[in-house]
């Protein structure tokens, strides 16, 4: 007995360091955040006021916050399909034994591990008007707004999109990529044996082994979608014409811009519901799959 | 042999707490040590780019020297988080001692009681130093003007030439501006006639509000309670620039000052940080600094004017010693030395401008002309709202979702609503 006491206590012991961060720099202050969403804190103000859900009710009838959860919300759907399904192609093509293989691998990967100020410096200047990326459309016949795709309000959420899925891609296609390792040999060569196609292989051996891959890269980047920001800090500040406004970048702005911590902290509670709210029905939908393929 | 990890762990954990604790206590008496011999400041600010630290760190060793008593912490803040930083450390109770603010941000800071009232300062040094008007709030003062800067026209005269303007002087008003933009951009891409902000936040009200002021609008009435954006000579000015900004390039600010000096661009507004890259990479085309025109010949032309000011927070155990300091950097010498340095041709002391203008060249020039009747945005605790409203309004305009008028007026409404609260 008390040999099990001692052991549990060195156990709690290792595992404290990380509680006391966990405590103090996460738990704390999101709990806090939770207190703040329902007063009218103001930063640098010495009176705060319960005022209950005031705050939420006020969101939801502000045109700017509905605005900045669309764009919020075209910016998640527009991403992640095509962010797994490049990933996967990608994993699936740098998986063959070819020659340089290797490098393609790291190239791809490079981009993920760039700082994403300085990606995001970069497109905004290939997006200008003179840009790279602008003549090449020019140069391929392709129609470029007037000026420049930031500076265009139908332009401007499409082309941070595709900068993501861009810089997405690397790091999503190596997790894949180790997916696509722990999938046992044998079992192809089985399937060869009965006179399976590739693409019955793909079908029907690939991609179920992929599932509990797919569901984390889903999920994580779901995550990291509806919490896109920096890139919008840097390159169009949620403009032109809100255009690019999204859920993070409203918060920020409320908050530190314009000191209205409590009602930014309700905006960021109503995007961690939304968030919790798709991890969830992501995990029924992939658990439902799961079991009906067993 | 039996292992025991608990009592193992026990004695690990005790004898870490013992070195932990020698150090604190070693780290505490060096502490103590620095604190009770000297005043310790610590002065946040912007200026990190190497021409211009240097001369900062200058100050502060000669400031040291003359003060022995004084040591000063300089620490470097970025334009891009700059202002988030400041604000946390105001509400932390971890502000420095002296920080510099940006003008249009002085009167939030100065609206929840953090910064020093200088008043009594401002009494004593109010005919030495310009544009005290960013720094007041209901008749007190909160921060000491340290440099200026205004925006004035820039213009390519090679690319008026090229389009047969028959000029040698840059356009002085409204209808020269536009014609003459008009006919530099029919010399067709890559030129433009005039170059127009874009959608910018914090940028592209500072563009639209010299066409405002120099048509005799104004955003709020003087008492500062109703919205005159709803004026004639309000929309009449946004018309206006929506039309200018029509015939040229609409692009960023960055953008547009590199087309400026690649010669693609006739006309731009900005301030004298393109003044500083014409001095290291002189564009090899003729160009002149010019008032910002005006409606009529005959108007006086109304430029934006901000500025770096130098603030104290309230809470600072050293208030004193930090506006003796303050005072020191917003004297003649230093303030003459660090606009040298900063390439800036507007230092708030007067004496130094005085000597600015007698060594500078007419580009430079220009700027001092120009900010002697320039303006600042109004000084109110919710200028970020109003802000908000007043550029989504040039922004609906210069892209056309809406009228000038149906943009004004919707601004007007917003505006109003925020002045009533």
């Amino acid at each position: 007995m008390n040999r099990m006491t001692g052991r549990k206590s060195v156990t709690f012991a290792f595992l404290l360091p990380w509680l006391i961060t966990l405590s103090l720099f996460w738990l704390y202050p999101l709990l806090h955040s939770l207190y703040l969403s329902f007063t009218d804190y103001e930063l640098l103000s010495s009176t705060t006021e319960f005022i209950g859900l005031q705050n939420y009710i006020r969101l939801f009838g502000d045109p700017t916050f509905l605005e900045a959860l669309k764009n919020t919300a075209i910016f998640v759907i527009g991403t992640i399909p095509f962010t797994t399904v490049i990933a996967l192609g990608l994993a699936l093509l740098v998986n063959r034994k070819i020659p340089g293989a290797q490098i393609f691998r790291s190239g791809y990967f490079v981009p993920s591990i760039t700082s994403l100020v300085v990606m995001a410096l970069i497109f905004t200047n290939l997006y200008s008007k003179g840009g790279y990326l602008t003549m090449l459309c020019d140069f391929a016949g392709l129609p470029t707004p007037d000026r420049g795709f930031l500076l265009s309000e139908t332009t401007a959420l499409p082309a941070i999109m595709a900068m993501d899925i861009w810089i997405a891609c690397g790091y999503y296609m190596l997790l894949f990529l180790a997916g696509l390792k722990s999938i046992p040999e044998e079992q192809y060569e089985a399937a060869e044996l009965d006179g399976a196609s590739s693409w019955d292989k793909f079908w029907r051996i690939t991609l179920p082994q992929l599932r509990p891959i797919a569901l984390y890269i889903i999920l994580i980047n779901t995550i990291k979608s509806f919490q896109v920001f920096v890139e919008v800090f840097v390159m169009t500040k949620g403009g032109p014409l809100n255009s690019t406004l999204t859920a993070v970048y409203f918060v920020y702005d409320r908050g530190l811009h314009k000191f209205n911590m409590g009602y930014a902290s309700a905006a960021a509670y109503v995007l961690f519901l939304i968030i919790m709210l798709f991890a969830l029905v992501q995990m029924r939908v992939f658990k439902v799959g799961r079991s009906t393929a067993e | 042999m039996t292992v025991k990890p608990f009592g193992i762990l026990l004695r690990a954990m005790k004898r870490l707490i013992a070195i932990l604790l020698l150090c604190s206590l070693l780290l505490l008496s060096c502490g103590e040590n620095a604190d009770n011999d000297k005043i310790q400041l610590s002065f946040w600010q912007f200026w990190t780019s190497p021409d211009v630290k240097p001369t900062i760190e200058g100050f502060v060793t000669e400031y040291e020297e003359l003060h022995p008593d004084t040591e000063i912490e300089l620490i470097d803040l970025t334009w891009s988080d700059g202002h988030e930083k400041i604000v946390v450390a105001f509400s932390t109770d971890a502000a420095p001692d002296i920080v510099e603010l940006g003008s249009d941000w002085i009167v939030e800071f100065a609206d929840k009681g953090v910064l020093m009232d200088v008043s009594e300062f401002h009494a004593a040094h109010v005919d030495e130093l310009m544009m005290w008007e960013p720094a007041q709030l209901d008749g007190a003062v909160y921060a000491i003007p340290w440099l200026l800067g205004t925006r004035v026209m820039y213009c390519n005269l090679d690319l008026m030439h090229r389009a047969d303007i028959d000029s040698d002087r840059p356009p002085g008003t409204w209808k020269e501006l536009l014609s003459w933009s008009g006919r530099i951009s029919e010399l067709g891409a890559p030129y433009y006639g005039f170059g127009s902000n874009s959608a910018e936040r914090h940028r592209l009200y500072k563009k639209f509000l010299p066409f405002l002021w120099s048509n005799g609008g104004r955003i709020v009435s003087e008492d500062g309670t109703t919205c005159r954006l709803d004026q004639v000579e309000a929309i009449d000015a946004l018309r206006y620039y929506v039309e200018l900004s029509d015939v040229g390039l609409m692009e960023t600010q960055r953008t547009l000052d590199d087309k400026f000096l690649a010669g693609e661009i006739g006309f731009i507004l900005s301030g004298d940080w393109l003044l500083r890259r014409i001095a290291t990479t002189p564009p090899d085309f003729d160009l002149k600094t010019a008032l910002i025109p005006v409606p009529n010949d005959g108007d006086t032309s109304v430029s934006f004017f901000g500025g770096e000011y130098l603030a104290i927070s309230n809470n600072s155990p050293n208030r004193d010693a930090a506006l003796q300091f303050a005072e020191y950097l917003v004297s003649r010498k230093p303030n003459y030395s660090f606009c040298t340095a900063a390439g800036s041709p507007t230092p708030a002391n007067v004496e130094a401008a005085r000597m600015m203008a007698e060594k500078t060249d007419s580009n430079a020039l220009t700027f001092l002309n120009q900010i002697r009747t320039a303006r600042t945005s109004p000084a109110h605790p919710k200028w970020v709202h109003i802000e908000e409203a007043l550029e989504r309004a040039v922004e609906q305009a210069i892209y056309h979702q809406v009228s000038p008028v149906e943009a004004l007026l919707e601004a007007t409404n917003s505006i109003n609503e925020i002045l009533a609260e």
